[in-house]
């Protein structure tokens, strides 16, 4: 079961989805286009270790996690 | 003043027959329906309304309103709080499930934990702020420079933090190109306490 975290101000909201059900599937890449075409980074972590992560262009159905979180800003 | 400086209604009054004073909540609910007097000589009746329209009416005053209006803001300053540190540790949770246990320890206790850019550079993500607290570290673990770039939107410094070390390991150079940076002096204070 694979899992994207969308990072807010609440912590985070998931979505999990079963790379095997389309409609799980669908519904998780409508999630990351939605965000990602409003600006939203999107990385794919491998395993536990986000030093094994990288930038997601498009939503990978085989990836174990993705995180969606705005795009960051100089402060 | 009970009728607000308004001209008090008319009062129609009975005498209670002696039978019904003792059943229970007759002689209140009585005085709440009707009450009649009754001289020798006149008989005076007077609709005792007001008594039953304070009853069935009430009017906030002034100090009532504020009373509940303060009790009503504590209420969601409380509810506020009781969100805020859900998110934190909701936050805290996600971002350990990225370290090692070594890293969450030193998030936790020291001053940050350690990673590698993806340029090779070695920074440290410092807790308690979202603002500067990505450091550049030098070959020998002292600090070089800070850095202050950071996601919108009032995320948990732990989101903010896993964003930093996401941002950091896959496009270090994307980051330090929108981050502001300022550089320490050797004589820095927060370069020597390293």
């Amino acid at each position: 079961m694979s899992i994207m975290h969308t990072l807010d101000r609440d912590g985070d909201s998931r979505i999990m989805w079963d790379k095997d059900n389309p409609d799980e599937v669908a519904a998780a890449r409508r999630q990351f286009e939605d965000l990602t075409g409003k600006g939203y980074m999107a990385y794919k972590a491998t395993g536990k270790r986000g030093e094994q992560g990288e930038r997601l262009r498009r939503f990978d159905p085989e990836a174990e996690r993705i995180i969606l979180v705005r795009q960051l800003a100089g402060g | 003043m009970p009728f607000h400086g308004r001209r008090p209604p008319t009062v129609q009054c009975t005498t209670l027959p002696a039978s019904r004073l003792a059943e229970t909540g007759a002689t209140w609910h009585y005085w709440n329906s009707t009450y009649v007097t009754t001289s020798a000589s006149t008989t005076t009746t007077i609709s005792w309304d007001g008594w039953c329209g304070w009853n069935a009416a009430y009017e906030e005053t002034r100090k009532q309103r504020a009373a509940r209006e303060q009790a009503e803001q504590r209420e969601r300053v409380a509810r506020a709080r009781e969100r805020h540190d859900a998110a934190k540790a909701r936050a805290l949770a996600l971002l350990g499930e990225f370290l090692t246990p070594e890293q969450l320890a030193a998030y936790r206790e020291r001053n940050g934990f350690e990673v590698r850019g993806s340029d090779g550079g070695r920074y440290r993500i410092r807790p308690g702020s979202q603002s500067g607290n990505v450091q550049q570290l030098g070959d020998d673990g002292v600090p070089v420079a800070s850095f202050c770039a950071h996601p919108p939107g009032s995320l948990p410094d732990a989101d903010a933090h896993l964003a930093q070390m996401l941002a950091l390991v896959t496009d270090e150079i994307g980051f330090r190109r929108v981050a502001n940076c300022y550089a320490y002096h050797p004589a820095d204070p927060v370069a020597r306490a390293a």
